[in-house]
């Protein structure tokens, strides 16, 4: 071949590479942007804004100035001031699109290979999607944004150094010390640093790059561990980063399971944790097939992966920047071990079907559709940007402008924590929430007021354990004057509902709990009890939420496809079940049973047995319309036999259409379900009168109730009517 | 094969695999959920088995023969036991003289009540309380979570009168038709504390469901004393009593028989006055409002000089005595002591009944009398 054919092929092939890369990168920022485009959702999100802001007013400890019973100092005391700053000059929409270009641009840089006339590689391509798939949820403005941005600074930096092989790098140790001040001054995992520091310096291709010799690495972790040492907290940041990384080195598994802390490895898992997996596997594949001399990896390499894996076993905060780590060594390791890479994309495609060229990007782009748009199991939010309605302030910013509160509060997570140090009503301070009582040491006591609460243990009484348990005495040691539960806690809410704590909101993701008795709060007590009697059992009726979201919230992924996300009527009706308002729940469920949702429809059963049990309690017997549409929509018939010791006579004398108007019921067609009813017999009375209040008409549903209790009196359904639904209705 | 080659080998994966193993098992099961829920259970619903008084009383015969006899020993019974049946078959009641009849039938499956106007019938699964007061009756129910939850009896035994309302239920209210014409409704966590208070051990499942066959139905010896079971496994080594009742201070004391006689740290505000009759029930709020406790040397201390607590007049493992006399030593321990701790009383002699003005017996309910136990001048 000649000169000048040769040139003209390397000319041909140079550009047929750089439109390959190009589509490559877009199709890379398209997928990144998908997973990382998202509402901010982090639930100490509101608690870092307000660290930030106590620094911005000169507080060097903001932790202790916020919360009602901190000592400690913070090692990351910076870490909510960049927040704080841009959420107060910019909002929270503006962060969410600077969050994913970040990511975009951090993507693409890391996906280019050194070498420019190099091809883009898919399997680079599909690590990165799998790493910022994994650290979705740190991809959020708090500080863990931060320790991800220090995982991967620290893995370039050092690995700087490891190209430079044993000579001293003056300039590499003062760049990586410094990166670790910062990190520790920002972040909560600056002992991390240390990890990927480490593993870069001694893992992947061990015979490109000779490790670094011993005595250098001793005296540069030295000088990161002084960096890093250089917060308030002194030596003791790394301490703190060691509990939050393995914290049953410090407590007990059942408290940080109790906590939330422990991950609980559910089925279906989330996309979070399927990527960290994959990822796990592919590492642990390309460990394995790393082979020099016919030596597989070394220790080191196993004990590294088996590190990971247990950090992210340890805590569900570890799942971001293990993820990440994982991205950058699979990477690392998929460059090293390229025999191949002399082949170019085009000759290895005519080697392979032609479908195969499509397949990677298909998967990859399924893959990011259905986390991007919520399809994804477990998932808990979808494309789009702003403040998710699970952190929106504004209602429970009306309710508590109008309290003046002082000694604590009790919060169940960081979400409560967070909104009560920003909203500050009065004096009161939340007491505590888990990470941070993890790194004080009072983690098993908020775990044991949170499961007191939940379990109805008010007095004072012995444990299994020898220990005192009951929560009223502790709260009043504390000065709790406000309880601030998150909505999704439902076995609190359940159990607050017969004790002297009451609800102040029914519809917000953190829900305000004040005492009976307290004059600060009696009168928005008294208005929070009438909205309760207007939904349960008056003129309401829920109205579907926008689809494109509601306030500072755009839910993209909604406004594309008309479809509004169907979880928050779902959390709304759970909450309203927990607060013993079942009508009001079969209300919110309306969109949910419509559509055939399972888990509608599955919530629409469990209240059907429980209005059942309701009417059980007041008359001895539930009535038939409660029976059948519980049957009718899969529920359990020896459940049912507790609600009815009448048995099988109960449903001797049901009316034609009966049945057909209860499944009619249960997929929210009312007026099919009314037209399959004659007003001729109190079983379809009573069914009518229920249709109607569920329907949010009153006064419809007391014109039949009072027909079926004139007609009908000795009947199970007017006896119902009387006793359980409207005793006023005589 | 050398270290360094074992090292560098698939054996490598080892220990991978362990800890993949164990940390999968670890997340994916409730084991530390379950671990924790059992530490944190009350040591009344614990799982493991207490020992019963029976065990105690292999060593501790005539202890346990006498308290056999008193109240914390009787105080709750299953529906079905003889004794019950022999009480309450065929009692009846009636609210007023043209109201409704109720009446206890005794049945081949138990005991029922019934009401001439209701096709209801309640049965009667636990009757609690010894009778020397009142008894009680329950039946239980399940909860669609799962959970037991119990229907209160509208009527009650009293020694004096026989069948009549239960405490707190007022004639004038109650309702002529329906479950609440029988019977009150208690919800979970209250049929879990009453029955709690009630027993040595009441087990429960998972869902919150009370195993009523395997109740221990008595407050027997481990209520009070909670390291029986490690005391019986040390053949008897009464080192393995983390606790002593003659060691711990007054307030500790009657805070513990305040766990279930209540507390005053857990008694409503309004209530702790001297003209609440609602808190004459119960003993510990009462004395802990006493001057006599109050000004005891430092009532925290668990030597004080003196002694005040429910301790001092009552020997639990026996029955309480009724002659007054026996508390009256207790008062002039302190008030005729020589070393003149408390002031002799300045209206009546040393001789006289101190309990009769002090601690008189007050009704608190239509056929229910108590001690008061806040010592003071009861003013006329």
């Amino acid at each position: 071949m000649s000169m000048s054919t040769r040139d003209n092929n390397a000319a041909n092939q140079s550009s047929e590479r750089r439109a390959t890369n190009s589509a490559w990168s877009w199709e890379l920022a398209g997928l990144v942007l998908l997973l990382t485009l998202h509402p901010i959702i982090a639930p100490d999100f509101w608690w870092h804004v307000s660290r930030g802001r106590a620094v911005w007013t000169g507080q060097i400890n903001p932790s202790q100035s916020l919360l009602a019973f901190e000592a400690n100092s913070d090692a990351d005391w910076l870490g909510g001031l960049p927040w704080y700053l841009l959420f107060m000059n910019v909002g929270p929409s503006v962060i969410c699109f600077g969050l994913a270009i970040t990511a975009v641009i951090m993507a693409n840089s890391i996906s280019k290979p050194g070498d420019a006339q190099r091809q883009f590689s898919r399997t680079r391509i599909g690590l990165l999607i799998l790493g910022f798939a994994a650290a979705r949820n740190t991809w959020s403005p708090t500080p863990a944004l931060f320790d991800a941005f220090g995982v991967i600074a620290t893995w370039f930096l050092a690995g700087k150094i490891r190209r430079r092989g044993g000579r001293i790098v003056t300039q590499g140790i003062l760049v990586l010390c410094l990166c670790e001040l910062i990190w520790a001054n920002f972040a909560t995992l600056p002992l991390v640093g240390l990890v990927v520091t480490f593993a870069r310096l001694n893992l992947a291709d061990r015979n490109r790059f000779p490790p670094v010799g011993t005595r250098y690495q001793f005296g540069l972790f030295a000088c990161m561990l002084l960096a890093g040492s250089a917060t308030p907290r002194g030596f003791l940041t790394f301490f703190d980063s060691l509990r939050i990384l393995l914290p049953w080195t410090c407590i007990d598994l059942g408290t940080l399971a109790a906590a939330g802390i422990l991950p609980r490895f559910n089925w279906p898992p989330s996309a979070e944790l399927s990527a960290f997996v994959i990822l796990c596997v592919v590492n642990l594949i390309l460990l394995i097939r790393k082979s020099s001399a016919g030596i597989l990896a070394g220790w080191q390499d196993f004990g590294c992966l088996t590190l990971v894996i247990l950090m992210v076993a340890s805590s569900t905060a570890n799942l971001g920047i293990s993820g990440l780590f994982l991205m950058l060594w699979s990477i690392e390791l998929c460059h090293t071990e390229r025999p191949r890479e002399t082949t170019t994309e085009t000759e290895l495609a005519m080697r392979r079907p032609e479908w195969t060229r499509y397949l990677s990007p298909l998967v990859l782009t399924a893959f990011a559709l259905s986390v991007g748009g919520g399809a994804w199991p477990s998932s808990q939010t979808r494309l789009g940007w702003g403040l998710a309605p699970q952190l929106e302030p504004v209602l429970i910013e009306d309710i508590m402008a109008e309290f003046k509160l002082d000694g604590s509060g009790y919060c169940s997570g960081a979400r409560e924590a967070g909104l009560l140090a920003w909203l500050r009503p009065g004096l009161i301070r939340p007491a505590d929430f888990p990470s941070r009582a993890l790194l004080s040491g009072r983690l098993q006591e908020h775990v044991r007021i949170g499961w007191d609460l939940a379990h109805s243990r008010r007095d004072q009484h012995r444990r299994s354990d020898g220990s005192f348990g009951g929560w009223l005495n502790r709260l009043r040691e504390r000065r709790t004057r406000l309880l601030l539960v998150s909505s999704d806690e439902y076995s609190i809410i359940r159990a607050l509902d017969s004790s002297l704590w009451k609800a102040l909101a029914i519809d917000t993701p953190s829900l305000p709990y004040g005492l009976v008795g307290d004059p600060s709060i009696s009168r928005r007590l008294i208005d929070v009890q009438s909205t309760f009697d207007v939904i349960e059992s008056g003129e309401w009726t829920y109205p579907k939420p926008p689809a494109s979201g509601t306030g500072s919230h755009f839910d993209l992924w909604g406004w594309l496809t008309g479809l509004h996300d169907r979880q928050i009527d779902l959390r709304l009706a759970r909450t309203l079940v927990a607060m013993k308002r079942p009508v009001a729940a079969l209300k919110v469920l309306k969109y949910g049973l419509q559509k055939r949702d399972d888990d509608a429809q599955r919530e629409f059963t469990a209240i059907q047995l429980s209005l059942a049990y309701r009417e059980f309690l007041a008359n001895g017997q539930a009535t038939c319309w409660r029976m059948c549409a519980y049957l009718e929509s899969g529920g359990d018939p020896f459940l049912l036999s507790r609600v009815n010791p009448a048995g099988e006579s109960a449903f001797v004398s049901l009316p034609d259409g009966y049945k057909m108007a209860a499944s009619a019921y249960i997929k929210h067609d009312f007026e099919s379900a009314k037209n399959g009813l004659s007003a001729s017999n109190p079983a379809s009375l009573f069914a009518l009168s229920q249709i109607s209040l569920e329907e949010g008409n009153p006064q419809q549903a007391e014109r039949w109730s009072k027909e079926l209790i004139q007609r009908f009196p000795d009947s199970t359904e007017s006896k119902a009517i009387v006793n359980v639904v409207a005793p006023n209705s005589k | 094969m050398s270290l360094r080659q074992i090292l560098n080998s698939r054996l490598s994966l080892l220990p991978l695999l362990a800890v993949l193993v164990l940390i999968t098992g670890l997340n994916v099961s409730k084991w530390p959920q379950n671990r924790l829920e059992r530490q944190l259970t009350p040591l009344v619903n614990d799982d493991r088995v207490p020992p019963t008084t029976a065990q105690c009383a292999s060593c501790h015969r005539e202890i346990c023969d006498e308290f056999a006899k008193t109240g914390h020993a009787q105080s709750l019974w299953p529906g079905n036991d003889p004794k019950v049946i022999a009480r309450f078959a065929n009692l009846e009641y009636r609210w007023t003289s043209d109201g409704p009849l109720f009446r206890y039938v005794a049945e081949d499956d138990g005991l029922w009540l019934t009401q001439e106007d209701s096709p209801l019938r309640l049965h009667v699964d636990l009757v609690m309380g010894s009778g020397g007061k009142s008894q009680g009756l329950v039946q239980l129910i399940t909860n669609p979570e799962g959970e037991t939850e119990m229907l209160e009896h509208l009527l009650a035994w009293y020694p004096s009168v026989g069948l009549a309302p239960a405490l707190g239920n007022d004639m004038k209210h109650f309702a002529t038709e329906g479950m609440a014409a029988l019977a009150q409704w208690q919800e979970h966590s209250n049929a879990k504390a009453c029955i709690g208070c009630h027993s040595t051990y009441v087990p429960v499942d998972h869902a919150g469901k009370i195993q009523p066959s395997q109740l221990i139905g008595t407050v027997g010896c481990v209520r009070c004393h909670p390291d029986a079971a490690g005391h019986l496994a040390q053949n008897g080594n009464p080192a393995a009593f983390r606790e002593h009742w003659s060691k711990m201070s007054p307030q500790a004391v009657i805070d513990r028989c305040g766990e279930c006689h209540r507390r005053a740290d857990e008694t409503d505000p309004s209530d702790l006055n001297s003209e609440s009759v609602r808190i004459v029930r119960f003993a510990p709020v009462g004395l802990s409002q006493s001057r006599c406790f109050k000004s005891q040397g430092a009532g925290d201390s668990n030597s004080p000089p003196v002694r005040l607590d429910c301790l001092s007049c009552h020997n639990l493992h026996r029955p309480l005595p009724k002659d007054t006399s026996v508390y009256q030593k207790v008062c002039s321990s302190c008030h005729y002591d020589e070393k003149g701790v408390g002031q002799p009383c300045r209206s009546q002699p040393q001789t006289s009944n101190c309990v009769s003005c002090h601690m008189p017996s007050i009704a608190t309910d239509t056929n229910l009398r108590f001690t008061d136990h806040w010592i003071r001048v009861h003013k006329p």
